[in-house]
């Protein structure tokens, strides 16, 4: 397919017009995927598996990552349970590689658990994103200085 | 429903998966071989509304649903992991009578999940469906 495309005007300003929304679009990118990764952990930590063995440690581990822009230009935020904060307990109480913990919590359905489920990350993230473009709709400025 | 859309197609897969032997719509039940699958549902999308021919909406389902594999052997799990995710990926087709669009893998590739007290070997895949609604 091609597409042709006339400007009448001041091209020099659309370039910059487009250049300033670039810059406004990854703030405001960020911003929301901020926002809506701390939801997805609100969400999250409700049904996040608390096991009798534990102390909640794992439910307590979710949280979200940086956000950050790669090279390609994605922006993206880590939702994130175990790893770091439980190591230290897992390492004490010895029956738990603490980062196999998180994954086989998430991952594995066929558990059963007096409080929470799996996919208790999965499932927050997925109620949040449909939200996702609206938000950043309306977090666009309509001409960036 | 999907689980017995697509164990269906699974067990007539050539897989060595036969449902309600040794491969399952729910958690892999008491006295189960100890090679098989199980085929769970887990929270999917929201569908979408798309138009269809006549502009009336038609409804497009996308629930996710998980296969989980075992075997003694690590390898064996492994391998079969893998063959039911090279039967699932990209499929499109009609299942049961139901029109799925696209069977898709969500994020990695089947992994190692646990090993259990009877030392069987779990390796786990995750799936995306794009289908008509089912009856």
């Amino acid at each position: 397919m091609r597409v042709r495309l006339e400007v009448a005007g001041d091209a020099r300003a659309l370039i910059d017009s487009l250049r300033r929304h670039g810059v406004a679009c990854d703030a405001a990118c960020k911003r929301v995927l901020s926002d809506a990764g701390d939801e997805a952990v609100r969400r999250a930590k409700p049904r996040t598996p608390v096991e009798l063995e534990d102390g909640g440690q794992l439910r307590d581990s979710v949280r979200r990552g940086r956000v950050t822009r790669i090279k390609s230009g994605t922006i993206s935020c880590p939702v994130i349970a175990g790893g770091k904060p439980v190591e230290d307990w897992v390492r004490e109480h010895g029956h738990h590689k603490y980062n196999v913990y998180a994954v086989v919590q998430h991952e594995d359905t066929t558990l059963r658990h007096s409080v929470g489920q799996a996919k208790f990350i999965e499932s927050a993230v997925f109620e949040v994103a449909p939200t996702i473009p609206d938000r950043l709709l309306a977090a666009l400025p309509t001409e960036p200085s | 429903m999907l689980a017995d859309e697509v164990c269906t197609y699974l067990a007539a897969a050539g897989l060595g998966l036969t449902q309600g032997t040794n491969l399952f719509t729910a958690p892999f039940p008491d006295g189960a071989p100890d090679t098989g699958a199980c085929l769970i549902d887990t929270p999917g999308e929201k569908g979408e509304d798309v138009f269809g021919g006549s502009l009336s909406p038609e409804a497009v389902e996308l629930p996710h649903f998980q296969v989980l594999v075992r075997a003694k052997d690590p390898a064996a799990a492994r391998q079969l992991a893998w063959n039911v995710m090279k039967m699932l990926r990209n499929f499109q087709g009609t299942l049961s009578g139901v029109r799925y669009l696209r069977i898709e893998r969500v994020s990695a590739l089947p992994f190692f999940l646990k090993s259990d007290e009877n030392h069987r070997y779990y390796y786990v895949g995750n799936y995306r469906a794009w289908k008509e609604e089912s009856a």
